[in-house]
């Protein structure tokens, strides 16, 4: 059963059309992320599912349930901003306690009850030493952990999540999103997360949506919309450094197919080659790879290595990033190791000519990946 | 162009002392990243080279001269901000031309530097637009390009990408370090960001509680830190710290803990044994360095327990238990587990760091 379902949603702010007929599920209990840029539609998505916005038209179900009509109180959601919106006068406990204590559910808890639900939630999230706080005396993390602790203990089923984290520091950032996603293995409930972070829905989700200006561009499961694009934006979209794109044209000679970069032209695979013929070759093409699928040696290694400059050099640690040019082509690679070259420096690159991406020039849309 | 040299620099803001006894040279024509956490003291450093900020104690050298008493606008020196400081109602191409205006050159000299900039910095096809109209990235070409045209000794920039988005702050990133090298000109650049300073700098001065704590080459503070403060906040994922005790076993040093055991090699026995070996010392490895495997493969193999995994997209960040810690390790991503799931930790034992526990000091 999905947790959330949405079908061909529309939203217009008067003559802008900020969501554009989207439709997913988002099964029951999988942690699910809507990912795109600023600007993408995925606050308005979230908002429309938890009913403090109007949709414009399509329907949205909520375990199976048609909750157009249904108010946000009564829809059995809990949404947290990347803002806290704790009450500052109130402790973490007191903060906690809130929802349970509301009108409409009072009737339901003890206060022994709501005393055992919260320390609970708070051994969960690691905060029971902070539970007579107040919000003043929290780092940023701390504070983030209450609001979700105050989410938490009303056993939505369903759990929205808009850019919670993004405003923490890196390293932070980091624990948060551990912590993040070893909760809702723990709480089991269904998540929607929104974020413009890639690395946040590669790292956590069980399935993410790319979106970008309304609409839906791919829906899979990390490792398909990072191996498989369905096209030019989402591989743009995914993976750091991004993926490299470059117009390009094919050539058949001698049995072999050719790909242009810059004056050169490289021998692709047997396999991509096999590919190609079978979706007919382009000869415009936008061609991608991605920078740890190509690799940079000081010498020439075979005839399918490419002469580069180096344009920028990067070292970080264990690995690096060289930005090399080819011609016109500015192209990032990732280099795994101990490597050292300087900028201007002249070098030559080789491909993993099998992982090229292969995208129509006009529509974007992947013929190869 | 020119080097900049502090010495024993301090900055008090009445009680506060931001700033505490800085010695530092940033040659002619290097890139000098100060790194550190908000409120390290870096930003009142860049301050102080630039003049905004009186020195409350110390002197600061640009070129030859020193400049304590000479003003901001009499040091040539150029900066870039976080927020672009442009000006609203001028064209780039007003904005840029704006400090040589008034300094009196001439039009057709200007036009001539304007150019020229704009040429290296890829923006002639939209000089003639007004700032507003422009995105975030190009706001702040256009304030380099004002720094850049005035030809300053020195470029002073204070976490000038950090608000960018993240695929834009990596193209801008690799496109100022493109424009240092070219221009040759001396640049000092304030980041919280470990990455932005591994990837910019020739040298990184990593600041902390208003103590520089390492000057270094990226690959010297990376593979060589001095502190724990250092080693935790260089490296991402950063650097796991385990307490541990040392033992000695017949003629070998070990490192014990209730869930692990390891021998210290050779080098790092001898470093330890002239300096006097410590009773307890914190261990610090790099989720890089710590090889996974799904059956034990040596007698000291680490048993530990998958907590979280998190794909990369070209690899995994595993999260697992040993004992009451948690500790972080990168693998490849054909890597099978699922969490719960036993596996068995191989530290690279080279690149095993050793910190005193009271001071933080690296004892390797």
């Amino acid at each position: 059963m999905p947790g959330v379902s949405l079908k061909n949603i529309w939203k217009k702010y008067g003559g802008v059309e900020a969501v554009k007929g989207v439709n997913f599920d988002c099964q029951k209990g999988q942690f699910f992320c809507l990912l795109g840029p600023s600007g993408a539609g995925k606050t308005s998505i979230l908002k429309m599912t938890a009913g403090v916005e109007e949709v414009t038209s399509g329907e949205i179900y909520i375990e199976d349930r048609l909750v157009n009509d249904v108010k946000p109180q009564e829809r059995d959601i809990a949404m947290l901003f990347e803002n806290y919106a704790l009450y500052p006068h109130l402790t973490v406990f007191a903060n906690m306690a809130s929802p349970l204590n509301s009108p409409i559910r009072k009737a339901k808890y003890s206060s022994n009850e709501i005393g055992k639900i919260i320390r609970e939630t708070a051994r969960l999230l690691s905060i029971e030493e902070l539970l007579d706080r107040y919000p003043r005396q929290l780092s940023g993390g701390q504070k983030q952990r209450a609001a979700l602790g105050r989410a938490l203990v009303r056993k939505p089923s369903v759990f929205l999540l808009d850019e919670p984290i993004s405003h923490l520091d890196a390293k932070l950032r980091h624990n948060m999103r551990t912590e993040l996603k070893k909760i809702h293995e723990e709480v089991g409930v269904s998540l929607i997360y929104a974020t413009p972070d890639q690395l946040e829905a590669i790292s956590m989700a069980d399935v993410i949506a790319v979106i970008n200006k309304g609409e839906i561009q791919q829906i899979g499961t990390p490792e398909e919309v990072f191996d498989h694009p369905a096209n030019e934006f989402v591989a743009g979209f995914i993976g750091e450094p991004p993926m490299n794109l470059f117009s390009s044209s094919l050539r058949k000679k001698t049995g072999e197919l050719f790909l242009r970069i810059g004056d050169f032209e490289l021998m692709l695979s047997q396999e991509v080659k096999k590919k190609l013929e079978e979706k007919m070759v382009f000869d415009e093409i936008k061609a991608g790879i991605r920078p740890t699928n190509l690799h940079v040696t000081k010498n020439k290694k075979d005839k399918n290595s490419i002469a580069a400059e180096i344009y920028v050099f990067e070292p970080l640690g264990r690995y690096s990033i060289a930005t090399a040019r080819v011609n016109n082509i500015l192209l990032k690679i990732k280099i795994r190791g101990h490597f050292e070259a300087t900028e201007g420096e002249q070098v030559w690159l080789n491909f993993d000519t099998n992982k090229f991406h292969f995208f129509e020039t006009k529509s974007g849309s992947a013929i190869v990946t | 162009m020119a080097e900049v040299v502090l010495k024993e620099v301090c900055k008090n803001y009445g009680k506060v002392e931001a700033v505490k006894n800085v010695n530092l040279k940033c040659e002619d024509g290097q890139f000098m990243c100060l790194l550190g956490p908000s409120g390290c003291g870096k930003s009142s450093t860049l301050r102080m080279i630039a003049g905004l900020e009186q020195i409350t104690e110390g002197e600061i050298y640009i070129g030859d001269g020193l400049v304590n008493d000479i003003p901001p606008k009499d040091r040539n020196i150029a900066m870039v901000f976080e927020t672009y400081a442009l000006y609203p109602h001028l064209s780039v191409y007003g904005n840029i031309a704006f400090p040589l205006k008034i300094r009196n050159f001439s039009k057709s000299q200007i036009d001539k530097k304007v150019k020229e900039v704009a040429e290296m910095l890829d923006m002639n096809d939209f000089l003639s637009k007004r700032v507003r109209s422009l995105g975030d990235g190009q706001k702040q070409r256009v304030s380099i390009a004002r720094a850049l045209v005035r030809e300053p000794e020195v470029f002073l920039m204070d976490e000038p990408i950090s608000h960018l988005d993240a695929k834009l702050r990596t193209r801008m990133r690799g496109e100022l370090k493109r424009l240092q090298k070219e221009t040759g000109i001396t640049c000092v650049y304030v980041t919280h960001d470990q990455i932005e300073a591994m990837a910019l700098g020739d040298k990184i001065a990593v600041m902390n509680f208003g103590i520089l704590q390492q000057v270094g080459t990226p690959q010297e503070v990376y593979d060589h830190p001095v502190t724990e403060s250092v080693a935790g906040f260089i490296g991402e994922p950063p650097m796991n710290f385990l307490d541990c005790a040392v033992a000695r076993e017949k003629g070998d040093l070990l490192l014990l803990s209730p869930s692990f055991k390891i021998y210290l090699p050779n080098k790092i026995k001898k470093t330890i044994e002239q300096k006097g070996v410590p009773s307890e010392v914190r261990m610090g490895v790099r989720p890089t360095d710590i090889e996974v495997s799904r059956e034990k493969s040596e007698p000291e193999s680490i048993r530990a327990e998958v907590y979280t995994i998190e794909p990369r997209g070209d690899g995994l960040v595993l999260t697992v238990k040993l004992g009451k810690n948690l500790i972080r390790v990168e693998c490849a991503e054909e890597f099978k587990s699922r969490t719960g799931d036993t596996i068995w930790l191989n530290p690279e034992k080279e690149r095993i760091h050793l910190f005193d526990k009271s001071t933080g000091e690296s004892l390797i």
